[in-house]
């Protein structure tokens, strides 16, 4: 980041994009429940990042730097989308679920028609959760984040963001009940050592 | 028997607890139902939050470097070969290197000039991106100029309606104080008339009876 805050260095920035376009993308797109959206975003996140450049101070870390410009243009993005439902001449969907615009895109890799559709009901249960948990729960679910650097990414104490954790995945619950049937790996304690 | 706060749950569940707060919690969900029934639910749900998986996200296409490659491949074609022929005949030896080595130069030039084409198209690619980019931004920046004008203008005409509000108030409170006088006013009017004409009827009724 430095070579490219202070020398302009497009090769440097094509590394930094390298290295931090997979992650970005793909909280954009759990952000806004759209993989095209969430590749237009990203692009727009690192347009930001290099048109910020010279404000990025070196004692943050650029993962911080980052993520919070990705999160500014979600927040953004889905800031629109909301007020584009409000004036909206159509007929809302039946829950309010943005599902309906949804529908035609494929929700990820999974072949069978099940996966897929568990994988759009996940998909559609994140976006119905207020943004503050879905955010943490993409951040340290699906992006692996520390508690301690989601705290850091968002500026809210590291007790916040694990109650907002545990709240994300209590709503998840309710809104995944017909998919939340399968048990865990049962979890069997003997003499002391925790076998999986 | 200290149940975990969810907080320290969420911990446990995500391997971030220390070495004794995890083997704590694991004591503890060993012995209480309701913990262990909570955590299992939520590691249900963390189990279906995999369901939604995402592609790798398209990227800047980079062949791979097909000189060296077709440098290498020749290379153990060209051994094999004179390997072969080596064992066989030492004469044609040098024809056959020489013919390799044409081979070698074709190849390579034919690879190298699909690399520089693979190049000028992602050079060309990666410009119209770049101008594509720079026009979304320009137009972003825009929206959001727009947008604060259009916040600017609102609060405008807001503070203007209280204006007008707080105006209208005045008035009537005026106009309010202005019917109360007149009121009394004519009130106190009418009281005097009434003491009048009684003062009048007075006197006469006296004479009458008389």
């Amino acid at each position: 980041m430095w070579r490219v805050k202070h020398e302009d260095d497009p090769e440097a920035f094509a590394e930094l994009v390298q290295r931090w376009q997979k992650p970005i993308q793909n909280l954009c797109t759990r952000m806004v429940g759209d993989s095209h959206r969430g590749e237009d975003l990203a692009q727009d996140a690192f347009t930001r990042l290099y048109s910020k450049r010279k404000s990025y101070e070196a004692k943050s870390k650029l993962s911080t730097f980052l993520w919070r410009i990705a999160l500014n243009i979600c927040y953004d993005e889905l800031r629109r989308q909301r007020r584009r439902h409000e004036f909206s001449l159509d007929e809302p969907s039946a829950d309010g679920s943005p599902s309906d615009q949804l529908e035609s895109e494929a929700p990820g890799p999974p072949d069978d028609l099940i996966g897929q559709e568990r994988a759009a009901a996940v998909r559609d249960a994140l976006q119905k959760i207020a943004e503050p948990y879905r955010v943490v729960l993409v951040l340290r679910h699906y992006e692996g984040l520390k508690f301690r650097e989601i705290a850091e990414v968002l500026e809210i104490p590291e007790g916040t963001v694990k109650s907002r954790m545990a709240e994300g995945l209590g709503q998840l619950e309710r809104i995944l009940q017909p998919f939340v049937c399968e048990k865990p790996p049962r979890r069997v304690f003997r003499n002391e050592r925790l076998i999986v | 028997m200290k149940h975990p706060s969810r907080e320290e749950m969420m911990e446990h569940l995500y391997n971030e607890s220390s070495p004794s707060q995890r083997q704590s919690i694991d004591n503890h969900l060993r012995t209480c139902a309701d913990c262990r029934a909570q955590s299992d639910r939520w590691r249900a749900t963390m189990k279906t939050l995999d369901a939604w998986r995402l592609e790798a996200p398209r990227r800047l296409h980079r062949s791979m470097p097909a000189v060296p490659w077709a440098i290498a491949a020749l290379l153990v074609v060209g051994i094999g070969v004179g390997f072969l022929t080596g064992r066989t005949t030492a004469i044609d030896s040098p024809a056959l290197q020489a013919a390799l080595r044409q081979e070698v130069a074709s190849q390579v030039t034919a690879a190298m000039n699909q690399q520089r084409a693979s190049l000028a198209e992602e050079l060309r690619t990666a410009s119209a991106r770049a101008i594509s980019d720079e026009t979304r931004q320009v137009f972003s920046e825009f929206a959001e100029q727009l947008e604060e004008r259009r916040e600017s203008d609102a609060e405008i005409y807001y503070s203007a309606i209280q204006q007008v509000d707080a105006r209208h108030r005045q008035e009537l409170a005026r106009l309010r104080r202005d019917l109360g006088t007149v009121a009394l006013v004519a009130d106190a009017r009418i009281t005097d008339a009434q003491e009048q004409i009684s003062n009048l009827s007075n006197p006469v009724s006296e004479t009458l009876n008389k």
